[in-house]
């Protein structure tokens, strides 16, 4: 065997078998247990009533379901879910994207504004819940002093249906708008400087420049923000928790927060009919994933 | 206009020379750049302000309040009123052993996900991305089954134990891994070095910066989780910090002052990280978290 | 080594999909009821524990009486009680701990788990243990209104510890302004209902205050001398509450004469929270307001510089069957305890609900005595005649007829029927949808509640 071969067949033995493959072991059994197991279980307790304290007492096949999909509540519980996630999106990255864009050329206090704009990604959803609460609170709250401070009568912030909905998707946005921030920076940066010097060179100055040359660049990290803070405005469940507990009237209640309500909320928990909106979620989030791969696969094509 | 798109981004000169004269635009851009500061900065100015007045001084003086009338009264009954003091213990804890774990995990299973080379390799790696896209909150009730017949209900390990090993840290530490030169591990196992040892020594430290933007993703994930905690403790001095505060604000004997008190208590570590880590946050999502 | 690791994890899958078929299910526990003997025969001290939803001021009256209770029994008993957070979080942690066997000895929940908690069937029935522990509790001490409360079908199924009644807190200065007087003119609901239109008249403040509980319609169901939930509330022969009965005529006319006030302005809003209604009515912001006895202390604490007192419950219906509810919470011994452990509980009980106890902590937290051997004690009589308003809540609650009525709604649903209630009677006060539609949609929703409730039952 000449030392070709020979550092060949090393090469082979090193790279085959051995104990690497079984590295994998940990991380695999807890998926399976904490991940897999229960996406089968929820399954399977979609299709039981639960007992008095919760347990799967008797098959009820797709009852849950056939009640689940034809209930007014369920109609409700979506569009809420819907309108709270795709409201929180759109304020988030369109705040996020603005200050990134006119921040990009050079002002005075620019590193200031930035770590500013970047804070709002130190909050949880519990932090940020806590503090809209307070600022959103009737009379003594800090977005009403300022309103009064302008003359405006602030709005029933938290308790009149359409301004629950709607502080709850601030509260959304604003956390989420720090995260997006430092995600759309790091967008901007990669966008190489000649390209901007040439377009600026042709007479492209400020929006055009932005719309036409900017955006499109960062459409990546820009589809990549819309598609996981509609993911995660679907389960919103902290900011409802905090700020309204459903109200007023069940009608900031989303579907996370209808789970919650079901399974341990409500006196006597009832698991099946709570799984049956876990599993249904399953299915949407995954809808939705698909739809991003698809986008984003299907552009680099 | 034709747009190539150049394979690798570059920088030609010094940008900042260029871009620092000020033109007429600017003063508009400079106008509602503030605007947009003090709107996004107010929640912040009031989080942290307003705990540090007695309640009702912040409303009454127009927020901006004579700085005689400081106290700290707000933060201790704050700490009193929920044992914010074992909770924020409990949360530490949590955080410690929630990173340390996923760390571990994710760092041995990209190990076998990417060198070693065995059958069904790209299967098990489908079926670890798969569960990113599998949302939380759909498998917390029968992991609450499964977690309080182990007894482990109302306990930190109760916490942390459906979270030892995620998905998101595996694919981060994955790509890092394969983006490495093959040679650099070949060395090593030609060297003699067994797998562990491969990994620990030789393949995460050339990884730094991944596998630092894995941690703090792992930490902040960690410190932030709100729902399962919710769920799986019950006992005020067992609950992390984030509960803690949920129960704070509807507590029957907290004002407002009091809330903001605790929250920016809460807050204190979150917001010091992201004021010092500006940069590695901004770098760590260019490389590797946009997919 | 593809084969292999999806053979485990189908393993895995398999082995705890199988093993996890979920604890045993709500058996019925053995509600035997052990004598002193299981207490004197046993080794040691007797550890038993004690889950309560007693915060703040009343807290500290239960822990006095608690660690009184622990010095009593040196050596023999030991008492862990431990403060579980509000009565919501209480149940909801009871619940948890059914699941996995991690019960209290002796639970103190609210009035409204009642049902819950009798259906699940994990607690010694106290006529039992008093049979078999003659020297402690005397079950015929407690007061009449308590026992009627906490019982089914004749037979108790809890002792109470405190009790409230529902009153109507009177701003006697903005009704004089008004020229009403409240030992007169506020008996019957249409009378108050008068007075607040009168006094918004004459002074622009608002007349009444009602937060929007649950438990303020079950008042207003009761006073107007209708059950709440058929049959007989719950509580007779015929077992479960079938459903809900929110449109008998006198209970409409007495929805009615509310909402009236809410809607043409002598009402003021401020949601479901008794303490905001508090807080207005210590602001003078409104002449009336209905609250809970247990107001008293957080009234007085105010210093409100008008006068103020509280006149008994209105009521609309036959004065025969018609009257408040009481509101508090009881004390169940688990079943699942030891035999020392269940006499231990009993004594514990029989402790908190004795005269010599229920006085001091009725002082105390403003609740009214469970025990009637204390009202004829020289001190009660001389309290009495110092807080008229004391006298008051004790004679409403000794004066209301014992009927079905009165004794309020026994259901496991409960939390879920006010769930479905309180929305719509809220949008129906606030003007939003009429009062018929409203209370249509909430006797839907609450029966729909309780069929889901009795599916769970099996």
């Amino acid at each position: 065997m000449n030392s070709i071969t020979r550092s060949r067949t090393l090469r082979q033995r090193v790279r085959t078998a051995g104990v690497g493959p079984w590295l994998l072991l940990p991380a695999a059994v807890l998926l399976a247990v904490f991940v897999y197991r229960p996406l089968f279980r929820g399954v399977e307790l979609s299709f039981f009533g639960s007992d008095l304290i919760g347990n799967p007492s008797r098959f009820v096949g797709l009852a849950n379901w056939v009640e689940f999909f034809t209930t007014p509540d369920f109609q409700r519980t979506l569009w809420t879910s819907l309108l709270i996630a795709v409201l929180a999106m759109c304020m988030s990255v369109g705040v996020a994207l603005s200050c990134v864009l006119l921040l990009r050329r050079w002002l005075p206090g620019r590193g200031f504004f930035q770590v500013v704009f970047s804070l709002p990604f130190a909050y949880s959803a519990a932090s940020a819940s806590a503090v809209f609460f307070g600022l959103f609170a009737p009379s003594v709250g800090g977005v009403n002093l300022l309103l009064d401070g302008i003359g405006i009568d602030g709005p029933p912030w938290l308790q009149q249906p359409a301004w629950a909905i709607f502080s709850i998707a601030a509260t959304t946005a604003w956390y989420e708008s720090g995260f997006a921030f430092l995600v759309l920076i790091a967008a901007i940066k990669n966008v190489p400087e000649e390209l901007i010097e040439a377009a600026e060179l042709d007479g492209a100055s400020g929006g055009r420049l932005s719309w036409s040359i900017l955006i499109p660049l960062m459409r990546p990290s820009l589809v990549f923000l819309l598609v996981t803070q509609t993911i995660s405005g679907l389960q919103t469940f902290t900011q409802v928790y905090v700020l309204t507990r459903g109200g007023p009237s069940n009608t900031t209640t989303t579907l996370v927060f209808q789970l919650y309500q079901l399974a341990f909320g409500q006196g006597t928990p009832d698991f099946g009919r709570a799984s049956v909106i876990g599993v249904f979620l399953v299915i949407v989030v995954g809808l939705v994933t698909l739809v991003q791969f698809r986008i984003t696969h299907r552009k680099d094509a | 206009m034709v747009l190539a798109q150049p394979s690798t981004p570059k920088r030609t000169r010094r940008p900042a020379a260029r871009l620092r004269t000020l033109r007429a635009g600017d003063v508009a851009r400079f106008a509602v750049v503030l605007v947009l500061m003090l709107l996004m900065g107010f929640p912040l100015y009031m989080t942290f302000a307003t705990g540090l007045f007695p309640n009702g001084v912040l409303v009454r003086s127009g927020l901006f309040p004579p700085l005689n009338q400081l106290t700290l009264d707000n933060v201790a009954l704050a700490v009193r009123s929920i044992p914010l003091g074992s909770q924020y213990v409990v949360s530490l804890c949590v955080v410690v052993i929630q990173t340390l774990a996923q760390l571990v995990t994710a760092a041995l299973a990209a190990y076998a996900l990417v060198f070693p080379r065995w059958r069904g390799r790209a299967i098990a790696f489908g079926l670890v991305i798969a569960t990113l896209a599998v949302p939380g909150e759909s498998l917390v009730i029968p992991n609450y089954e499964l977690v309080s017949q182990i007894g482990l209900r109302d306990t930190i390990f109760g916490i942390v134990v459906p979270f030892l090993a995620v998905g998101y840290p595996i694919f981060l530490l994955r790509q890092a891994f394969a983006s490495l030169p093959l040679e650099l591990w070949e060395a090593a196992r030609l060297d003699g070095c067994g797998d562990v040892r491969a990994l620990f020594l030789v393949i995460m430290p050339a990884c730094r910066n991944q596998v630092t933007t894995a941690a703090m993703w792992s930490a902040l994930a960690a410190w932030n989780g709100f729902f399962w905690p919710l769920l799986i403790t019950d006992s005020p001095a067992n609950r992390t910090v984030q509960v803690g505060l949920s129960q704070l604000v509807t507590a029957e004997t907290t004002t407002p002052s009091v809330i903001f008190a605790g929250t920016a208590l809460v807050l204190l570590p979150t917001v010091i990280l992201v004021i010092v880590s500006q940069r590695l946050l901004v770098s760590g999502l260019a490389s590797g978290a946009v997919k | 080594m593809k084969k292999a690791l999806l053979g485990a994890a189908a393993g895995l899958l398999a082995l705890s999909l199988a093993a996890c078929g979920g604890p045993t299910s709500t058996g019925v526990g053995s509600s035997g009821a052990p004598g002193p003997d299981a207490l004197h025969d046993a080794k040691g001290v007797t550890e038993i524990t004690f889950w309560h939803g007693l915060g703040g001021a009343n807290g500290e009256a239960l822990d006095k009486l608690i660690a009184q209770f622990n010095s009593e029994n040196e050596g023999s008993i030991k008492v862990d009680s431990s403060f579980q957070g509000s009565y919501a979080d209480l149940l909801a942690k009871y619940t948890a701990g059914l699941r996995d066997d991690s019960t209290p000895t002796v639970l103190l929940a609210g009035d409204i788990a009642s049902g819950y908690l009798h259906d699940v069937q994990r607690s010694v029935s106290p006529e039992r243990m008093a049979a078999a522990n003659p020297d402690d509790l005397n079950l015929d001490e407690i007061r009449a209104a308590g026992t009627n409360y906490y019982s089914s079908n004749g037979e108790l199924f809890a002792v109470p510890l405190n009790m409230s009644t529902p009153v109507l807190w009177v701003n006697t200065d903005l009704l004089a302004a008004a020229g009403v007087d409240p030992q007169a003119d506020l008996s019957t609901l249409d009378d108050m209902a008068a007075a607040a239109k009168k006094v918004t008249a004459t002074t622009g403040v608002a007349g009444l205050v009602e937060p929007f509980d649950g438990w303020w319609f079950e008042q207003l169901t009761a006073a107007s001398g209708n059950v709440y939930c058929a049959k007989d509330n719950g509580r007779g022969k015929t077992g479960q509450a079938t459903s809900i009965s929110l449109t008998k005529p006198a209970q409409i006319a007495a929805f009615k004469t509310v909402a009236d006030l809410y809607t043409s302005g002598a009402g003021l809003d401020v949601g479901v929270d008794g303490n905001a209604a508090l807080t207005a009515f210590t602001a003078g912001q409104v002449g009336m307001m209905f609250n809970s006895s247990g107001a008293a202390g957080g009234i007085s604490a105010a210093k409100v510089p008008f006068g103020y007192t509280a006149v008994p419950y209105p009521i609309s219906g036959d004065k025969t069957v018609a009257g408040p509810v009481v509101g508090g919470s009881a004390m169940w011994l688990s079943s699942t305890a030891t035999d020392a452990q269940k006499v231990a509980g009993w004594k514990l009980e029989s402790f908190l609900a004795s005269a010599q106890a229920q006085e001091p902590f009725a002082q105390a937290t403003g609740y009214i005595p469970v025990n009637t051997a204390v009202d004829t004690s020289s001190t009660r009589t001389s309290y009495l005649q110092e807080n008229p308003l004391a006298k008051v809540f004790v004679d409403q609650v000794d004066d209301a007829p014992k009927t079905d009525v009165t004794a309020g709604c026994l259901s496991g649903a409960m939390t879920a029927i006010r769930a479905a209630v309180v929305p719509q009677m809220q949008a129906a006060f606030t003007g939003s949808i009429s009062l018929d539609d409203a209370l249509e949609n909430a006797e839907q929703a609450a029966n729909k509640a309780i069929d889901q409730y009795r599916e769970q039952l099996g």
